[in-house]
């Protein structure tokens, strides 16, 4: 599969917040601060992007010739929290550059369930170094995609009525779970075939 | 054979890669080592939920501080949440007159009389539950620093003696810590305050100065000894009237169980 095919299925076709429903409550509870939000989805992007790639050499190269593979998950959870950790140090060295305001929070973004998923879905995949590497990289402007479009969402609710018991968290989760099932139209297999 | 090679990869595997992984780490982080979180924190649920807008508690915390707005974001915390932080806002500002918490006990190992040793959780409620805490006392400081650990400003320390002091100069005056507090021996005192009873049990004397050499037993030395000074005494316990300014060192030196304490503020 083609990188932009692989692009095309992690931002669309299998938006992982949308389609996989990881990292749902993140998105909800991404900033309501546009360039604040942008900024967070970079950073995610590069975390699952990095993350993706390391965890993927790390199977392929050292846990399946040695007949570990039941050792994955132990060992993507301690590549990525290692990864967010060192972000979260460069990050203080970026700060004079990135938008102001308050210091952004890696912690939340290494916990966010989207940087675990796209990893062991690259393993299971079986994706050579670069494809991992996009996977990752689709994966975190897939969440971007689905910020933005909750993001707006939000602006909207402020303005419609909505009833009192529906008011808050409910509509939101509602209103995703129909976006996600607008995503769902997006034919996978069509888009395999285009960019095979 | 096999079984035991294949442990020996998993254990020398993982192991490498977490060594390795931990050295970049501490080689990166060996001259960032200070930590930047914001003392609200504590006071939030710690859910990380996103409902009021930021991806965790600290973010919102550190938002809470720098806009001073955004109060009733927060929906597990509830209306009380709210009201504390308001509290905390407010009496940041102008915290530095009117009255803060003070630990009204000097009980330690060596002064009180204890029924029973406790071993369990680190916690002032939990060992309340326990027959009222482990000293005789009913009405002691427990020392086991509940307030010690949701203090959002870390005002409150334990002192050489092991007892619990507020720091007026850090004190916000907040008053979670006497929420939490079972005894109530958390009481408010003027921040000029010069002296304080270091004492809160309501016994009678010889119930007192039997499970404590440094309780108020009511004697009514202060009381006569310094007219001026305030003193009363109301249920065996001695309190000081703030509001007259009279001497109160001689009450201090003829206190019998110099529970009298001089309010230090450096």
């Amino acid at each position: 599969m083609s990188y932009i095919g692989i692009l095309f299925t992690f931002i669309f076709a299998q938006n992982v917040v949308l389609q996989y429903f990881l990292g749902v409550d993140h998105a909800q509870g991404a900033s309501k601060n546009l360039s604040r939000a942008l900024v967070e989805g970079l950073l995610l992007t590069i975390v699952c992007s990095l993350s993706a790639l390391v965890v993927r050499t790390v199977y392929v190269e050292i846990l399946l010739p040695l007949g570990l593979s039941y050792l994955r998950t132990l060992t993507g959870i301690l590549l990525i929290l290692t990864l967010g950790k060192l972000l979260e140090v460069s990050i203080r060295y970026l700060k004079p550059i990135l938008p102001a305001g308050s210091s952004y929070d890696c912690r939340g973004i290494t916990l966010n369930s989207l940087v675990f998923g796209i990893v062991l879905l690259t393993i299971h995949r079986i994706y050579d170094v670069w494809e991992s590497l996009f996977a990752g990289i689709a994966a975190g402007l897939g969440y971007l995609v689905a910020v933005l479009l909750l993001g707006v969402l939000r602006e909207q609710f402020q303005r419609e009525w909505i009833p009192r018991s529906m008011q808050g968290t409910p509509i939101l989760f509602i209103s995703a779970g129909l976006i996600a099932m607008a995503f769902m139209a997006i034919d996978s297999a069509l888009l395999q075939q285009l960019f095979r | 054979m096999e079984l035991v090679l294949n442990l020996l990869y998993a254990i020398v595997s993982i192991g490498v890669v977490g060594g390795l992984f931990g050295l970049i780490l501490a080689l990166s982080e060996e001259k960032h080592s200070e930590s930047v979180s914001p003392p609200l924190d504590r006071i939030l649920p710690g859910l990380d939920c996103g409902i009021c807008g930021y991806s965790t508690c600290v973010a919102y915390s550190e938002a809470v501080i720098q806009k001073r707005g955004e109060l009733d974001a927060c929906t597990p915390g509830g209306k009380n949440l709210q009201n504390t932080l308001e509290k905390f806002l407010h009496l940041e500002v102008n915290y530095r007159d009117g009255s803060y918490p003070q630990v009204h006990c000097r009980g330690g190992r060596d002064t009180a009389q204890y029924a029973f040793t406790y071993q369990g959780l680190d916690d002032c409620a939990a060992l309340y539950r326990l027959f009222q805490g482990d000293k005789l006392c009913k009405y002691a400081c427990l020392g086991m620093g509940s307030c010690i650990r949701l203090c959002p400003s870390q005002a409150i320390s334990y002192t050489r003696e092991n007892l619990v002091f507020v720091d007026p100069k850090k004190c916000t005056s907040c008053g979670i810590c006497i929420t939490v507090c079972p005894t109530g021996v958390l009481q408010k005192i003027p921040r000029n305050a010069d002296y304080f009873i270091a004492c809160n049990s309501l016994d009678d004397r010889p119930t007192t100065s039997a499970y404590c050499t440094v309780g108020c037993t009511g004697c009514r030395a202060c009381e006569r000894m310094s007219p001026e000074g305030g003193f009363t005494i109301e249920k065996n316990l001695a309190r000081i009237n703030y509001r007259r300014r009279g001497e109160r060192k001689n009450a201090e030196k003829a206190c019998p169980t110099k529970c009298i304490v001089k309010h230090k503020i450096e």
